[in-house]
């Protein structure tokens, strides 16, 4: 009788050889078999007969949520507006395109955010009085601070994270001298995250970032290449290979990114869309202001 | 010379560098994950040799790697986490024919 492991399927450890009726009643000759009876396995690591799935095959290795597939990325993200040709949208910029994979820059693991709203009265102690009197000035909304860990297990990781400090290092900065864009400030970037309501496509300015890098942990050596279109191979006089014009790096395996942005919304924008009643209905996100 | 890895290795999407002598850092073949996976726990017959269940389901013990590569989060060492008691998704045979092309 054919053990339950090898019903109609062809095991390498038995095609070889033809069992005589003996060695078959005791299956000396598959022990792959027996190993696979004893473990509840079927060839091919299917789910066998009696564990028939009814539910169709997924792939799962992307996962969705199921309910509604094209749910948009909840994770926190700073991106460039999509309209623009700087940085990583630049597509001769080599170096920053890794983060074109994710439309920016994403924070891989949960980072802490703070983020402060402020309403701003002037106290005014009058004489003869027991209480102050406050007088409303204004409101705004605070920086936001944003820190996350980075960690780098291989070189794509390491390219991210170079690419992400460089990203954020050229956010803090003024187009200058021969560039084309000259005189230009540093670009407004948008903050995205956790559904449309927490951070509404915020439109944001950097202004600082900090990389801590810590001491007490591994560095990974990896290999990158600023010129457009990846490592440039020097050759020799007889048109041998001499070397490759790859730069070594080096990064912590686990490190921290700070950033802090501060919202600014446009004067047009504030004038034209934003009233509290819409805001406190929640009314004014991405698409209509994206007020915070 | 370039030393080309067979479809069934580890090494088969890694980078190499140095005129293809040397190899970069590992970088596992994707295995997709189905939700029809058997989920399989570990026993005794099968602790620390992953190349002998490979033998099993697949006739290939140079497949030892994809269960590593199939349960990244629970077998960090694909040998010495191959551990009774330890439950592991299978990969399917045709989802290897289809990610690695054996």
């Amino acid at each position: 009788m054919p053990l339950q492991g090898s019903i109609g399927v062809n095991d390498p450890s038995t095609s070889t050889s033809k069992p005589g009726l003996l060695d078959t009643a005791l299956n000396i000759v598959d022990p792959a078999g027996i190993r696979k009876q004893i473990s509840g396995l079927f060839d091919g690591g299917v789910a066998g007969l009696f564990k028939k799935n009814k539910t169709p095959t997924k792939n799962i290795s992307k996962a969705k949520d199921p309910k509604n597939p094209d749910k948009k990325d909840w994770r926190v993200k700073i991106s460039l507006p999509t309209a623009s040709k700087i940085f990583y949208n630049d597509k001769s910029n080599t170096f920053l395109n890794i983060l074109n994979r994710t439309g920016g820059v994403i924070f891989p693991y949960t980072p802490s955010i703070t983020v402060t709203h402020n309403a701003r009265y002037q106290e005014q102690a009058l004489t003869h009085s027991n209480y102050k009197n406050y007088f409303y000035d204004g409101s705004d909304v605070g920086p936001i601070t944003i820190t996350g860990d980075f960690t780098v297990q291989n070189t794509d990781d390491a390219l991210y994270l170079l690419a992400t400090i460089y990203f954020f290092r050229s956010c803090t900065k003024m187009f200058f001298g021969t560039d084309s864009l000259a005189g230009s400030p540093p670009p407004i970037v948008y903050l995205d995250g956790y559904g449309d309501f927490y951070f509404p496509h915020v439109s944001c300015i950097v202004t600082s970032f900090s990389h801590t890098m810590p001491p007490d942990c591994d560095y990974l050596e990896f290999k990158y290449s600023t010129a457009p279109g990846g490592a440039k191979t020097y050759y020799e006089s007889d048109g041998s290979v001499s070397s490759s014009a790859q730069n070594t790096a080096r990064l912590p395996t686990t490190s921290q990114i700070t950033v802090t942005i501060q919202p600014v919304f446009s004067r047009s924008n504030i004038h034209n869309n934003m009233n509290l009643t819409d805001f406190s209905k929640g009314q004014l996100l991405s698409g209509k202001g994206g007020f915070l | 010379m370039a030393v080309v890895y067979s479809k069934s290795s580890p090494y088969a999407k890694t980078n190499t560098f140095g005129n293809g002598q040397f190899l970069d850092l590992l970088v596992y073949p994707t295995i997709d994950k189905q939700t029809d996976d058997v989920l399989f726990t570990i026993n005794s017959i099968y602790q620390y040799r992953p190349d002998m269940l490979a033998y099993d389901l697949y006739g290939n013990s140079a497949l030892w790697w994809v269960f590593r590569a199939r349960n990244p989060n629970t077998l960090d060492d694909p040998i010495f986490d191959f551990q009774a008691g330890v439950s592991i998704y299978i990969p399917k045979q045709t989802t290897l024919t289809t990610n690695l092309g054996i």
